[in-house]
């Protein structure tokens, strides 16, 4: 279960219920980093602009659809960039983007949010610390199918395994990284 | 890759067994900072293409009227023939005597656009009160018909008026009265295409068919028509509400922020108004009485009594 909404979260959410533009901005901000590099490593830096841009549009489109009470702000972002992703390689096939992607550090000029760059890197160290504690079958299917964007099918073929074994691990993988994180933690500031 | 390989499940799959939070937090090692000018371009589009908040231009009411025209049109032609019978909810009529009944009013539309033999009539005439019963006998006598003839005279007539708002003859500021309401020509073009459009869906309903989303532009007009018109509307309906300062907010494609009430001029901001949150399609589908005040999903805040009797005048031109 989601816990009670952040106040923060909450508060940009109603301005961009009455079309306030800063918050647009401030959600941007804070959240771009994470929903701009998971789209790169799903389908490349350039396409993954477009699908930054999209996500946060949708946002701005329709902010009454985040529903606090379900998951935090970040998670319904990198939701709909993932969402986006998939549709993108499946309109022009995977080769080409893990072509881009491939597991490639997305480099760029210097973030323009501290705060956000500071707190990304310390929720990433929680994560790769708990991943890394992973037995390492979960941790190579957990990683081939969210950021390959590999189907259950694609990622037991790579991992020479059946479907079903794949889908097992990833879903256990998950499981023991939400126990290791804290579902009740929030890996953002307060 | 083949085909079957993209349509598989996948880790998103998971999200009813998993939290959306751990689903998500593998994300956090991904993170990278955008590309310059990412950001720019963003509020860019966000605040100056039309989208969100910032209206669509709207289309004309002549615009309106034709685009929704041909839609109903184009869904006629889909029907088939087992189509025309079927209960064409919410009244109690089929697929084809919901056609007649709207033949009946476009030919009614024509004659008040002074467009026919008959003189228009008069806002509070009797027999253009009750706009469900109207014309009863041609429905019947449509419906004996086959569907070729309804259709037929019921693209005549909307063709008719879409003539004539074409043409250098229209005005939108010409009096025509529609079912005992004094709208000029403009807003009974708006009003009409609510209604085609309402029993477009109610016809695509009774069909299995996906509804009709009309396109932002027409969607602006729509809304904007109905949304200015709630201060007046408020005062008709006579539930002895007072109009406070609200903001109505209509979100999605065609949707825009509209300011009501005495300091509406003033901008009241986010915090110093009623505030009334809602999808532009939803809203629109709740002017036209497909949807219920009580069932429309958004946000309300302030006075809540207020903000359903706004709703419900909404619904008070529908027909």
């Amino acid at each position: 279960m989601a816990q009670e909404p952040d106040g923060w979260e909450r508060e940009l959410i109603e301005r961009m219920l009455v079309g306030d533009e800063r918050a647009l901005a401030m959600a941007f901000d804070q959240y771009a980093p994470v929903v701009y590099g998971v789209a790169a490593r799903l389908i490349g830096a350039d396409a993954a602009a477009d699908v930054c841009q999209e996500v946060f549009l949708a946002l701005w489109d329709h902010p009454d659809r985040y529903d606090p009470q379900r998951s935090t702000l970040r998670s319904f972002l990198i939701m709909i960039a993932r969402r986006r992703c998939i549709d993108h390689l499946r309109r022009h096939g995977r080769r080409e983007a893990t072509e881009q992607a491939a597991g490639r550090r997305v480099d760029g000029p210097t973030p323009p949010n501290v705060d956000e760059a500071a707190l990304a890197m310390i929720a990433g160290q929680r994560v790769r610390a708990a991943l890394d504690d992973l037995p390492v079958e979960q941790r190579r299917a957990v990683e081939l199918a969210y950021f390959g964007g590999l189907t259950f099918r694609e990622v037991a073929v790579a991992t020479g395994v059946s479907e079903g074994t794949a889908k097992s691990r990833i879903r256990l993988g998950l499981r023991r990284l939400g126990a290791a994180l804290g579902q009740h933690e929030r890996l953002e500031a307060p | 890759m083949n085909p079957a390989d993209r349509t598989g499940e996948r880790i998103d799959d998971l999200g009813d067994e998993l939290d959306a939070d751990v689903l998500a937090a593998p994300a956090e090692l991904a993170a990278a900072p955008p590309p310059p000018g990412l950001r720019e371009r963003l509020l860019a589009r966000a605040t100056g293409g039309g989208r969100g908040r910032v209206p669509a231009e709207p289309a004309t009411p002549a615009e309106l009227y034709e685009a929704r025209s041909r839609a109903m049109v184009a869904l006629l032609g889909e029907l088939a023939p087992g189509d025309w019978a079927r209960p064409a909810a919410p009244y109690a009529w089929s697929v084809h005597e919901l056609l007649a009944h709207l033949t009946v009013i476009e030919e009614l539309t024509v004659r008040q656009f002074a467009l026919g033999d008959e003189p228009p009539l008069p806002v509070g005439h009797p027999s253009a009160a009750d706009h469900l019963a109207m014309g009863a006998d041609v429905i019947a006598a449509l419906a004996a018909a086959p569907p070729e003839v309804t259709v037929a005279r019921w693209t005549a007539a909307s063709a008719a008026v879409a003539a004539h708002v074409r043409s250098d003859r229209f005005d939108p500021a010409a009096a025509v009265p529609l079912h005992g309401w004094p709208f000029d020509a403009a807003t009974a073009l708006v009003a009409r295409s609510f209604e085609i459009w309402a029993h477009g869906d109610d016809i695509r309903r009774a069909t299995g068919r996906p509804l009709d989303t009309p396109a932002p532009a027409e969607l602006r007009t729509m809304s904007a028509t109905s949304v200015l018109g709630l201060p007046l509307l408020l005062a008709v309906a006579g539930e002895g509400a007072t109009l406070t300062p609200t903001r109505v907010v209509l979100t999605g494609a065609g949707g825009a922020t509209f300011d009501l009430g005495p300091s509406a001029a003033a901008d009241p901001g986010p915090d110093g108004a009623n505030l009334l949150v809602a999808d532009v399609v939803e809203y629109c589908r709740l002017v036209a009485r497909r949807v219920e005040p009580g069932a429309l999903a958004g946000t309300r805040t302030g006075d809540g009594a207020l903000l359903d009797a706004l709703l419900r005048a909404a619904q008070l031109i529908a027909v």
